[in-house]
């Protein structure tokens, strides 16, 4: 794997850092604090960032000896130079190891199980207890158990539900604004009830988890050994871990919140199989991040952690599908913002997100090419979302400036121009994912509504940038044109909606059944460049509106 | 505080005022130089004098003797001067720089990039770029990747940039993360390769990557419109330049060049808040807005072309100095061309001499400074009219301090 970072100076962090001086001829290898340049010109040839390498130094007393000034190295002190200290930063304290986890030592394990239970009494966390009716449901310590038992003999499921998640809701509050007691193994609990935080029952459950194919990081300090976080990386099918990882009641993909899938693991499988095609035997992986030590948390060690971990990972491994529940705060929160081209596609009944990629690869393992870039990856993608939630898209650098998003009553958002437009002017591009017709069934909904077909079997998933907020109309003020392209086809005036006829790129059997352009022409359905007369076919073939690879059929046709 | 003067109005008493002042200084000037020649001493003291008097009237400042400016100052001689510049250069909005191309670079990298592309974090850099640029780089906080320009190991000077060592060096790093990449066109050599310039602009534009251009030594672009030199629109989002680096504006004004509205607006706020000190010297304004007048409306064209053809005229008689002396062409690097004010003199067909022990002894014998120097190369700038006068002398100068230089190294 090509390491791209070295290239990449940062001279402030260069140029603000603690410095010493050292001559020369031993600063290969160091990072320089200050500019040195040949005078004349005066061009720098090291600034604060770079790397002094034994060429640049040797280059450097060539020209001092040729004659040259040399400005930036101290010719008085022996030709010293500005380079930063080597000191013990934050990483240095810490040891980051990635293991296979079948390798693991009962040690380790036993450990790592102390440590998850630790992790658990340590705040008033809903992973107290259990009450055997409900073992997916955790409960925290402040609850009223008594009464809990007493809502658990209810008949009625609704009195149920109703009574048991009043009880846990004020038990939360309550554990929010208590610590939980430094004895929580020697409370007792009544009959029905059992803790997680039983020492020999966690180390049960986090045996049997490492006895799946995967891979674990822990976190130590250098020093005292102790065990600071740890990330699991588990592998196996769906179908185990499904039963075993909580996943039973998301929501995928429903177009309805009560469509819970508890205790219904034939539709869960259904629908694994339908939006992404894998079957329960198909494997896949699932990551997850304890991370309890302050000094750790934050993504500059969280990255190191995660990139430790990509460094080790198989490439077989690496091409798994992944599919994690990572709450949407704290450390796991970063890892969550980090996976990219991920989907949440299901949300858990604790309103943890259940995301999903197609290859663990795709997601992870950016962080292996930079720190830097996955910082920047982490705040684009917060950026986005802020800027998708104020305008309902995010823009692209092909998107016209001069344009708002606006609602339009009943056909929902819409796109206006905010100045004059001319025609000819370039509105938006679709940009986005390419796939082919036959793996479009298995994708999710929000994909195949927001594609424009750019070839026989082909589409791109517009979903960066305007061009997927455009309406349809049957009398449209824009065309598309270079497969992607919407441009204005005549002059918009400020305030009027921008809009293009879906047909001229399509041609696939898709069909919107009832338009509502409004349009004096209106044609009622729409379907494809086919189903249009061939008054409005030629109009909009004359005007050049028509995708390329339409207008390109159109022609041999008419040949 | 300003006191309240009528605008294009100049009264008979400030004339006359000015001519007092100015004359008794000029009156003792002569008189020295007529009876103490020697005393150069109370002569330059004489010098000053009448400098600081015409500064005083000019600049309006608070020694002054009671006459008023000449002419109002108070409509915006800054935005005239711009005016100028974006006329001259061809584009939609100028701006003066009063901190020179350097500071226009700080400005720019510090104060407008960071707004214009928060979302991004990287900068992109040539390798021949100035000081000022790294100072942008540091206190913009940006990271950065160098961009490293191919050598021309003879001639010891670069090549120019090409699109492709760009593409590459994006791309390894994901386009979406460079907020601009800065060249210097043309090269210190004055060496460029305009299509190349143009397809690294049409490629970072495909891409919302800005690119600016520092062309601090291309201040006479304008004179070169026959010439395959593109317009600044085809291969920069930015343009900055030191027209006082060819004698067109006092020092230390830079220039800024752009089309684009929002990053116009950007250095307009940056420089409101403080990045053009609120006390600018006008005298400075005035004279760039008088001779930027006149190089607009043509008057300046006869000079130009007289140092053109003074830096032509020496190329071509470099043999004269040394027959063994080459002038580096622009297919030399890799050019498509160059500037002919900037010449080149490779010296590696003479065996044993270094061109930095000559170009010192230009400048501390024949007092004859030169740009740059290596171990085989020297620059030499000729961008002067006086220099069409001088081709004899310049000639001379090069060939005997060539002659002490040989003469030295066989000494040794």
């Amino acid at each position: 794997m090509v390491d791209s970072t070295k290239d990449i100076i940062r001279p402030w962090d260069a140029f603000a850092a603690p410095t010493e001086r050292l001559p020369l001829s031993e600063a290969s290898g160091r990072i320089a604090a200050s500019t040195i340049r040949q005078y004349p010109p005066g061009i720098p040839e090291i600034i604060p960032g770079m790397e002094y390498s034994s060429e640049t130094i040797k280059s450097l007393e060539l020209a001092h000896a040729e004659g040259s000034e040399i400005i930036g190295i101290d010719m008085e002190s022996n030709k010293t130079v500005e380079v930063l200290k080597t000191g013990p930063a934050r990483q240095n304290k810490i040891n980051i190891q990635t293991y296979d986890a079948q390798s693991l030592s009962q040690e380790a394990a036993t450990e790592m199980a102390d440590y998850f239970r630790a992790s658990f009494c340590a705040a008033p966390y809903f992973h107290f207890a259990f009450h055997e009716s409900d073992p997916l449901q955790s409960l925290p310590h402040t609850l009223d158990f008594d009464a809990y038992t007493v809502s658990v003999a209810l008949s009625d499921p609704v009195k149920r539900k109703t009574c048991q998640e009043t009880l846990r809701g004020t038990a939360f509050q309550r554990a929010l604004k208590s610590a939980p007691s430094a004895s929580l193994d020697s409370i007792i609990l009544p009959k029905g009830f059992h803790l997680w935080t039983d020492k020999a029952r966690c180390r049960v459950l986090i045996q049997d988890r490492l006895t799946d194919p995967g891979y674990v990081t822990l976190v130590r300090h250098k020093e005292s050994q102790k065990l600071l976080g740890l990330l699991h990386a588990r592998m196996g099918t769906i179908e185990r871990l499904f039963y075993s990882e909580e996943w039973s009641d998301p929501l995928i993909f429903s177009e309805y919140k009560d469509d819970n899938l508890q205790d219904d693991p034939v539709r869960f499988f259904q629908k694994m199989d339908f939006h992404f095609g894998l079957k329960p035997s198909d494997m896949m992986m699932t990551i997850s991040a304890q991370v309890l030590d302050p000094d750790i948390q934050g993504g500059e060690i969280f990255y190191d952690i995660m990139r430790s971990m990509a460094l080790k990972i198989k490439p077989e491994h690496a091409a798994l599908p992944l599919a994690s529940e990572i709450p949407p705060h704290g450390t796991a929160h970063t890892l969550n913002t980090t996976l990219n081209h991920r989907l949440v596609f299901g949300v858990l009944k604790n309103d943890h997100p259940l995301v999903f990629c197609s290859q663990m690869s795709q997601s992870l393992f950016l962080i292996t090419s930079d720190k830097a870039h996955w910082n920047h990856a982490l705040r684009k993608a917060v950026r986005d979302k802020r800027e998708y939630r104020t305008q309902y898209y995010i823009s692209q650098s092909t998107d016209h400036q001069a344009v708002a998003v606006k609602q339009n009553g009943e056909l929902g958002l819409g796109v206006f121009a905010a100045k004059d437009i001319p025609a000819g002017t370039r509105i938006a591009v679709f940009t986005g994912e390419r796939y082919q017709s036959d793996t479009a069934l298995g994708l999710p909904e929000i994909m195949r509504d927001h594609a424009i077909q750019i070839g026989a079997r082909e589409f791109v998933f517009g979903y960066k940038g305007l061009a997927h907020r455009l309406c349809h109309s049957c009398d449209p003020n824009c065309g598309i044109r270079h497969l992607t392209e919407i441009f204005a086809v005549r002059d918009v005036r400020s305030g009027e909606e921008l809009t293009w006829d879906y047909r001229c790129s399509e041609n696939s059997n898709w069909i919107m059944e009832t338009c509502l352009c409004g349009a004096d022409r209106c044609t009622g359905a729409v379907a494809n460049f086919d189903s249009l007369s061939p008054d409005m076919k030629s109009e909009y073939l004359s005007k050049s509106m028509v995708s390329d690879w339409i207008a390109s059929g159109q022609k041999l046709t008419q040949n | 505080m300003t006191r309240a003067i009528e605008p294009d109005r100049i009264r008979r008493r400030n004339i006359l005022s000015f001519i007092g002042l100015i004359l008794r200084p000029l009156m003792r000037l002569f008189t020295l130089s007529v009876f103490s020649p020697k005393n150069t001493e109370q002569a330059s003291r004489q010098f000053s004098e009448i400098y600081s008097r015409l500064w005083d009237f000019a600049d309006h400042s608070i020694s002054h003797q009671g006459f008023d400016l000449p002419c109002s100052l108070g409509e915006s001689p800054v935005n005239r001067v711009n005016r100028l510049l974006a006329k001259l250069y061809g584009g939609t909005f100028a701006s003066l720089s009063l901190g020179g191309s350097s500071g226009a670079l700080l400005t720019l990298l510090t104060a407008v990039m960071p707004k214009l592309s928060s979302d991004r974090d990287l900068i992109l850099f040539d390798d021949a770029c100035h000081q000022s640029t790294i100072g942008g780089l540091i206190f913009g906080r940006w990271k950065a990747i160098r961009l490293p320009r191919g050598k021309q190991v003879k001639h010891q000077t670069v090549f120019p940039v090409t699109f492709e060592s760009v593409k590459d060096v994006i791309e390894r790093h994901g386009s979406d993360r460079f907020a601009a990449i800065i060249l210097v066109l043309p090269s210190y050599d004055g060496f460029r390769s305009p299509s190349e310039d143009m397809r690294i602009y049409d490629y970072a534009k495909s891409r919302g990557i800005f690119v600016i251009v520092d062309g601090a030594w291309d201040a006479l672009r304008f004179r070169r419109p026959i010439s395959n030199t593109p317009p600044l629109s085809s291969i920069c989002d930015v343009w900055i330049t030191s027209p006082h680096k060819r004698g067109l504006t006092p020092s230390s004004l830079g220039c800024i060049l752009t089309d684009n509205q929002k990053i116009a607006r950007l250095w307009d706020e940056a420089l409101d808040l403080g990045f053009r000190s609120s006390s600018v010297s006008f005298v400075n304004i005035m004279i760039a807005e008088h001779r930027l007048e006149q190089i607009v409306s043509g008057e300046w064209d006869m000079v130009f072309d007289q140092a053109e053809r003074a830096a032509i005229s020496i190329s071509n008689r470099i043999h004269e100095v040394h027959t063994d002396l080459n002038i580096v062409w622009p297919a030399d690097v890799q050019a498509e061309m160059n500037d002919p004010a900037h010449i080149l003199i490779s010296t590696y067909e003479i065996e044993g001499l270094n061109a930095r022990r000559w170009a010192a002894i230009l400048s501390d014998e024949f007092g004859l400074d030169v740009e740059k120097a290596t171990s085989s190369t020297l620059l030499l700038l000729c961008g002067s009219p006086a220099h069409l006068a001088q081709i004899d002398e310049i000639i001379f100068c090069l060939r005997e301090a060539l002659k002490m230089t040989l003469a030295q190294n066989q000494g040794q």
